[in-house]
């Protein structure tokens, strides 16, 4: 607020500090008056639980960054809890229940996806006019037949983000077009 | 000291209010004149006129914070609490003859003992401010109070039934002598802390995805009840499918028509929930080897057409494919789309549906209109990249920087994640873009919204899904969120629910409000145990998941093939993608069907 002198000016201030401390009380009585609703109530029980769980994590993330501490070492394990040891591939052989082959049970995806016909590298195979049909849009749709897997886990909906003109890579480099790519 | 009603404490009165409300005939009569209602949100305030600008009788002032008219003469006074400065509200109850000490805040709408000097509470005085604020929020101003007309008919109340523990009766005793035998192993070679039903799944392929979601269901108590109980008999599903093989089966149009191969035939045939009782008995058999879920993942293959491929996939996705498609074999039968949320439909919905109401509120006028959904999860946003959660990790920081000797706990308590910040961000009112205005029924014109997410109804199984992938279309890429998520082992989901949101909505009136069971008699039936956490580990496109389970309060790590013991620090310490919770107590709802489903 502008004011030609000093008096004027000390009055305005004065006038416009009293003005905010009556709404900065208002608002501090306000806050207070629902508080106090919201103790006398009972609705604000769990903080004390949730403080605690709180803590309790923190404990922990503390304990497992600790390299003294003797964690479960990822990925590197000896036995089990039963005793049992088990190979990086899983080596159990059973029956293909498509077309009745013995597969190992670490290679059964893979084995599966060409088996039923579904899958990128078996859809490319062009055995029939109907499945060629089909392979073609999943080609597009899958946007290059170069990667062996979508670079992100979603499906294969979200994959019209890869339909690009002039097959540019968009994912990390990773997914790259040879110039084959056909809109 | 006070009683307890729909989890909510209502406080005795104090003795001045008590003998106020004994005196007067009708105490708040003349309240309802007075209430203006200023939205949006519903603010309650008392004038007598519309433009009244209220002052204290005593000194004349308007602009103290505290302005309180007496309930019995209505005459208005300041009050302020410092011991120095007069309290004109305290005066005026102390001169007048009896029955002048209880005041109501003008601005607030709260009521004042200004013998005790302290805000007072009571039920009457409440239910008169809310029905005024409804009648504000709603068309026509009429409208029963906080209570939505379009209530979802799969809400319909049902008698709580005690639970009665069963024992077999003769015949039954009978039957089982006969008909059944000890599981192979009891006993004998297996070591008896091992807890049953902990069993290795082998990677059969990229197939983590799957192995970690299905050791979470192998072990959620409903749904493990339910196929242990043999509530879905594979062998009879399969003579029953059988039977009507042959007639012709129309896939559902989902399907797509990939007929999978030559055993097109099979799709009639293909039931991933005779797939789940073949792999429950595997898993609770005993036998310690790994199982391997070729049969399920052939199944699921042939109903999710779109997903069946070699490649890395995403845990939640599976989670909610194969859900579905226990629910759509059951579905196929019978049209019970509107029945998901009350989990009569199949076993799927019945343990992991719940419902969830929206509320989308006219910011000019108040008019909130409400919708439910049923919900089989709820996936949670991790807050936006900047530091600083809710006021409660703040303050908890604070805490334990000052308490706590362990020096490095302070810089990780401040500003972590939590679940529970990420849902009150779930259900806070949020202010929809100036783009996305809705039309308002009430002022008949597009305005702007304010929208406010809450639960309904909870499931007796609530999964957490953290939305941790990452995908922008502007930007043409995906990332992963790797940020550190604090979950907590016990979680209490009462004020997530729509009683509590609607209820903070209103000033956390003491009022019953949607979803508030008056035959509740305590409130358990909100709070959840941990049971399983799904935790990914790696790139987007190059990682692994592992399941971390709860048995008897102790932790097993499931990797696959390889089941270990963990100490619960690896557990809370680890990444969570996917967090199932259980309810802590059941409840036995009456039914009117012979055998209960």
């Amino acid at each position: 607020m502008s004011a030609p002198n000093e008096e004027n000016l000390s009055s305005h201030s004065q006038l416009s500090s009293h003005f905010f401390a009556d709404l900065l009380d208002s608002i501090i009585v306000d806050v207070a008056s629902e508080c106090h609703r919201v103790a006398r109530l009972g609705l604000d029980s769990n903080l004390e639980e949730e403080d605690e769980e709180l803590k309790l994590s923190a404990q922990a993330r503390v304990r497992v960054a600790d390299p003294s501490n003797s964690n479960e070492a990822n990925g590197k394990y000896v036995v089990d809890i039963f005793g049992q040891s088990h190979p990086s591939v899983a080596s159990e052989i059973f029956e293909c229940m498509n077309c009745g082959r013995s597969i190992m049970a670490g290679r059964f995806a893979p084995h599966l996806e060409k088996c039923m016909g579904k899958g990128r590298k078996a859809r490319l195979k062009v055995t029939r006019s109907s499945t060629a049909a089909a392979a073609q849009n999943n080609r597009y749709s899958r946007g290059g037949p170069v990667s062996t897997y979508s670079p992100y886990s979603n499906h294969s909906s979200n994959n019209s983000m890869n339909r690009l003109p002039n097959g540019t890579s968009n994912f990390a480099g990773e997914e790259h077009s040879n110039g084959t790519f056909e809109p | 000291m006070s009683s307890k009603i729909n989890t909510q404490i209502v406080p005795h009165p104090c003795p001045h209010l008590a003998e106020f409300r004994r005196t007067s005939s009708k105490p708040f009569r003349a309240l309802h004149a007075c209430l203006r209602i200023k939205p949006p949100g519903g603010r309650a305030a008392l004038r007598r006129d519309p433009d009244e600008v209220p002052s204290c009788a005593a000194c004349g002032l308007s602009a103290p914070s505290r302005l309180y008219s007496c309930m019995t003469c209505a005459a208005v006074s300041c009050h302020s609490p410092a011991a120095g400065s007069s309290s004109h509200a305290a005066a005026h109850a102390a001169s007048m003859p009896h029955g002048h000490q209880i005041a109501v805040d003008v601005d607030r709408a709260e009521l004042f003992c200004c013998a005790c000097r302290d805000q007072v509470y009571d039920r009457d005085f409440d239910a008169a401010v809310v029905i005024a604020q409804t009648a504000a929020s709603t068309l026509g101003g009429a409208g029963s109070p906080a209570i939505p007309p379009p209530q979802p008919e799969n809400l319909r109340k049902r008698r709580r039934v005690d639970y009665r523990p069963w024992a077999p009766d003769l015949r039954e005793r009978a039957t089982i002598a006969t008909c059944s035998g000890p599981i192979a192993g009891a006993g004998d070679n297996s070591s008896p802390e091992l807890p049953w039903g902990l069993r290795g799944l082998n990677n059969l392929g990229n197939t983590c995805f799957m192995n970690s979601v299905l050791q979470a269901l192998l072990h959620t108590p409903p749904l493990r009840n339910y196929f242990l109980s043999d509530r879905h008999n594979r062998y009879f599903c399969q003579r029953k499918s059988n039977a009507g093989d042959g007639v012709g089966s129309n896939g559902p149009k989902r399907r797509g028509g990939n007929s999978g191969g030559s055993n097109g035939s099979n799709n009639a045939r293909v039931c991933l929930a005779c797939d789940m009782d073949a792999m429950f008995s595997a898993a609770f058999s005993g036998d310690r080897v790994p199982y391997s879920p070729a049969k399920f993942l052939y199944s699921w293959w042939q109903h999710a057409a779109n997903l069946a491929s070699y490649e890395q996939q995403d845990a939640h996705e599976f989670f909610i494919s194969m859900l579905d498609g226990i629910h759509e074999k059951v579905e196929k039968d019978r049209r019970k789309l509107d029945s998901e949320g009350s989990g009569d439909c199949c076993i799927a919905h019945r343990v992991f549906s719940g419902i969830l109401r929206s509320d989308v509120m006219c910011m000019a006028c108040g008019f909130t209109s409400t919708t439910y959904d049923p919900c089989i999860d709820i996936s949670l946003d991790l807050e936006p990249n900047q530091v600083g959660s809710t006021k409660k990790a703040a303050a908890t920081s604070n805490h334990s920087c000052n308490g706590e000797s362990d020096l490095m706990s302070s810089s990780q308590n401040c500003g972590t994640s939590t679940l529970v910040g990420c849902l009150e961000r779930f259900t806070r009112a949020e202010r929809l873009g100036s783009d996305q205005k809705f039309f308002c029924q009430q002022c008949q014109v597009r305005q702007e919204t304010l929208k406010q997410m809450s639960i309904r109804k909870l499931p007796l199984v609530s999964c957490f899904h953290i939305k941790r992938f990452e995908h922008s279309s502007t930007r043409k890429m995906s990332r992963k969120v790797d940020r550190y998520l604090q979950f907590p082992f016990s979680l209490d989901m009462a004020p997530y629910l729509s009683s509590s949101i609607l209820r903070s909505r209103f000033g956390n009136r003491i009022f019953p409000f949607d979803g508030d069971e008056p035959d509740a008699p305590n409130d358990l039936s909100s709070e959840f145990e941990l049971f399983a956490v799904v935790t990914h580990s790696g790139k987007l496109d190059a990682g692994h998941y592992v399941t971390y389970l709860r048995l008897s309060n102790q932790w097993y790590k499931c990797d696959d093939a390889w089941i270990t013991r963990v100490d619960e620090n690896i557990v809370r310490a680890a990444q969570g993608y996917m967090m199932f919770y259980v309810q802590k107590m059941l409840y036995y709802k009456a039914t009117d069907k012979q055998v209960a489903l």
